[in-house]
């Protein structure tokens, strides 16, 4: 079992009221319910005590959530674990030289032009929703390349407003 | 009693009205936009009105609208619900010519305490102390910087017609007041139609603590507790609670009767609540005060058992209050979570969207309102209460055109740890997917030390959590404990995909040795 970053061995045996899971270090927690695949809410009697978790399918385990906390475990062979270790990180797109578009809105004011320089915390444009006005700033120095939106579009969710050189 | 009324509002708190009217025997008739032809208080109540196009500004605050409706239905009165027609001073005027009973304050109480530099003028008057502030009306940005400099930064600007968060600044210097003054006044303008701005001290370390007043057309007036209201996000509540963690008897008793004086100071008649600021030294300044129905009521109504949409109803018929002050008991503590289609892991930005599940968790009647025959609805009986006001269901849609909040959830105990843990439970069994919500930052809340201690205040947000949330790291026990459920649900997985029809004979796998699936 794998999950925020943490792995534990576990083996698990079953019988007709529950399963034992057998850590590594020698614990042993009992799990039942009547949980079936498919159901997104889980109520389970782990060690004794009640739980309470919300189930979602990912491939190679569950998303799970539970008081705040949102987990992707991943349940593994042994082998598979040895191998999950050699898989490289996937890096997520760079998106730090664009301004996207934080939520469903409508443009209001665009504050700068192209090729206009802009200071960290200055105002770049105005995105109206749900009645409130946001204002977007500047994260840090930069030069306006591009601008892909003009006041009264209506814009989806990381949809790129402007680029910055 | 009135045969029938109109909600000239829509969503959960209209919802919340027509279930008191239903339990009073009173016909219900709802007003709905082209969004909300299929919306909760459309299927609730008996009768339906159309009244124009989604935005709120063509339909909902539309008075023309809303009286034809009326004419056309004969209702003989109108709860306003909050937001939208209910402080507007002009739609009580419009009622009154019409011969509609207005089931709220009277008119001259709503310009009064509506308009917050008015109400400022007379809170002074009747001796209740005020935050310092600039009262006069402010002509443009330069102006505002200049007045935010006499009265020293951090300053707040707000509209003066606003409320809820919305055309409400907070400035630390010069150029944020001057772009928080134009984006509030374009907030206002378009939200309230009234563009006038207001400045003044923003107190930090403070609570936002509320008195809950009710008052009938003779002459009487009582104050119901207070409600703490103190973890907001961007002026905008998201926890309240009551009674105040933070309150002593003197303190409640010395709040309570000036929020009653300075209601019959205005001639009020109908629930309305007294918002102050409260230092870490119980020094409370009045900030504002709010003639309606508070989104929060339902606390003060879990621990007093008053069912205060009742109470309105009664006192706009005339009639005079059933008890004095020395009837209002605090019972047990009651916790309100709001849930939002805000979702927390994008620096809390409205998500819109269907509502592919919405399973709350099941409600369940105690307390003062349930001895006193007050509950709403028809939940079974328990040693806690869980209520959950809605104007949402399952495969509804949450739209861009109103305000993003998507159902209220309150707990009530005997005291206030077992109330808080009671919310935990709820909030973990309350299904809901299809759109970003807040629910993973209210379970962190709750399990949040400075909230369990009831030290919070109108900062919390803002302290607990600088970088935004980004979800809960859990402990080591915790994660066991996941680590083992997981395990068992992945094993009783398994053993439900070897039994996939269509293969091969004599080559079925075999989890765990057990050919036939046993129980998890």
């Amino acid at each position: 079992m794998s999950l925020q970053g943490q792995d534990y061995p576990v083996t698990i045996a079953a019988d007709r009221d529950g399963s034992d899971v057998h850590f590594a270090d020698g614990t042993t927690l009992r799990v039942a319910s009547n949980w079936t695949p498919g159901d997104q809410l889980a109520r389970l009697d782990v060690g004794g005590e009640g739980l309470v978790l919300k189930v979602g399918k990912v491939s190679g385990g569950f998303k799970i959530r539970s008081r705040g906390a949102e987990l992707k475990v991943h349940v593994r062979t042994p082998r598979q674990a040895e191998l999950a270790k050699l898989m490289p990180e996937k890096v997520a797109p760079d998106t730090s030289k664009m301004l996207l578009c934080p939520m469903p809105g409508l443009i209001v004011t665009i504050n700068v032009e192209e090729g206009e320089e802009v200071q960290e915390g200055q105002a770049l444009c105005t995105v109206e929703a749900m009645k409130m006005e946001n204002i977007l700033r500047a994260e840090r120095k930069g030069v306006v390349a591009k601008i892909n939106a003009a006041p009264g579009d209506s814009l989806a969710v990381d949809e790129v407003i402007m680029e910055f050189e | 009693m009135f045969k029938k009324i109109l909600i000239a509002n829509r969503g959960e708190i209209a919802c919340r009205v027509i279930k008191t009217a239903k339990k009073m025997g009173i016909k219900t008739v709802a007003i709905y936009s082209d969004a909300d032809k299929q919306a909760l208080h459309v299927q609730m109540a008996d009768e339906a009105v159309h009244i124009g196009p989604p935005p709120a500004n063509q339909s909902y605050i539309v008075i023309e609208n809303v009286m034809r409706a009326i004419k056309e239905t004969g209702a003989e009165a109108v709860h306003p619900g909050y937001g939208f027609l209910s402080e507007n001073a002009k739609f009580a005027e419009a009622l009154e010519a019409a011969g509609v009973a207005f089931i709220g304050p009277p008119k001259g109480a709503i310009e009064k305490m509506g308009d917050k530099i008015t109400s400022k003028k007379i809170a002074q008057e009747a001796k209740v102390s005020t935050v310092p502030g600039y009262m006069g009306l402010i002509a443009d940005a330069e102006e505002a910087v200049k007045i935010s400099n006499e009265i020293g930064y951090p300053v707040m600007i707000k509209a003066s017609a606003g409320g809820g968060g919305k055309g409400m600044r907070i400035a630390w210097n010069d150029s944020e007041a001057r772009e928080g003054f134009q984006s509030s006044k374009n907030e206002a303008a378009n939200s309230f139609g009234d563009d006038r701005i207001f400045i003044e001290k923003f107190i930090t370390q403070p609570r936002h603590i509320e008195i809950q007043v009710l008052c009938d057309s003779h002459g009487n007036g009582i104050y119901l507790g207070e409600r703490e209201c103190s973890i907001q996000r961007r002026q905008q509540k998201v926890v309240e609670e009551a009674p105040s963690p933070f309150l002593d008897e003197a303190t409640r008793k010395a709040m309570g009767e000036q929020s009653v004086a300075l209601a019959k100071a205005v001639d009020y008649a109908s629930a309305g609540t007294v918002e102050f600021i409260v230092d870490g030294a119980k020094n409370f300044y009045f900030l504002e005060m709010n003639t309606r129905l508070q989104v929060e009521h339902p606390v003060t109504e879990l621990i007093t058992g008053v069912d205060l949409v009742e109470q309105m109803i009664r006192v706009a018929y005339g009639e005079k209050l059933a008890m004095a002050q020395e009837d209002v008991t605090l019972t047990g503590w009651a916790i309100e979570n709001r849930l939002y289609a805000e979702d927390p892991y994008r620096g809390f930005l409205p998500s819109i969207g269907r509502l592919t599940r919405y399973r709350p968790p099941e409600e369940t009647a105690s307390g003062p309102l349930l001895e006193n025959g007050k509950w709403q609805g028809d939940a079974p009986e328990g040693a806690f209460a869980v209520r959950n006001d809605t104007g949402v269901y399952e495969g509804g849609e949450i739209s861009m055109f109103y305000d993003p909040m998507i159902a209220k959830l309150c707990t009530w105990a005997p005291t206030r740890l077992e109330a808080i843990a009671h919310m935990r439970d709820a909030l973990d069994g309350f299904e809901l997917e299809g759109i970003g919500h807040n629910l993973p930052f209210l379970s962190a809340v709750m399990d949040h030390e400075v909230f369990i201690k009831g030290e919070m205040t109108t900062a919390f947000i803002e302290e607990q959590y600088p970088e935004g949330f980004e979800g809960v790291t859990l402990e080591e026990p915790a994660l066991r404990k996941i680590a083992a459920s997981a395990a068992a649900m992945h094993r009783v997985a398994e053993i439900r995909r070897t039994r996939v029809s269509g293969r091969m004979d004599n080559h079925e796998r075999v989890v765990g040795g057990l050919l036939e699936p046993s129980g998890l």
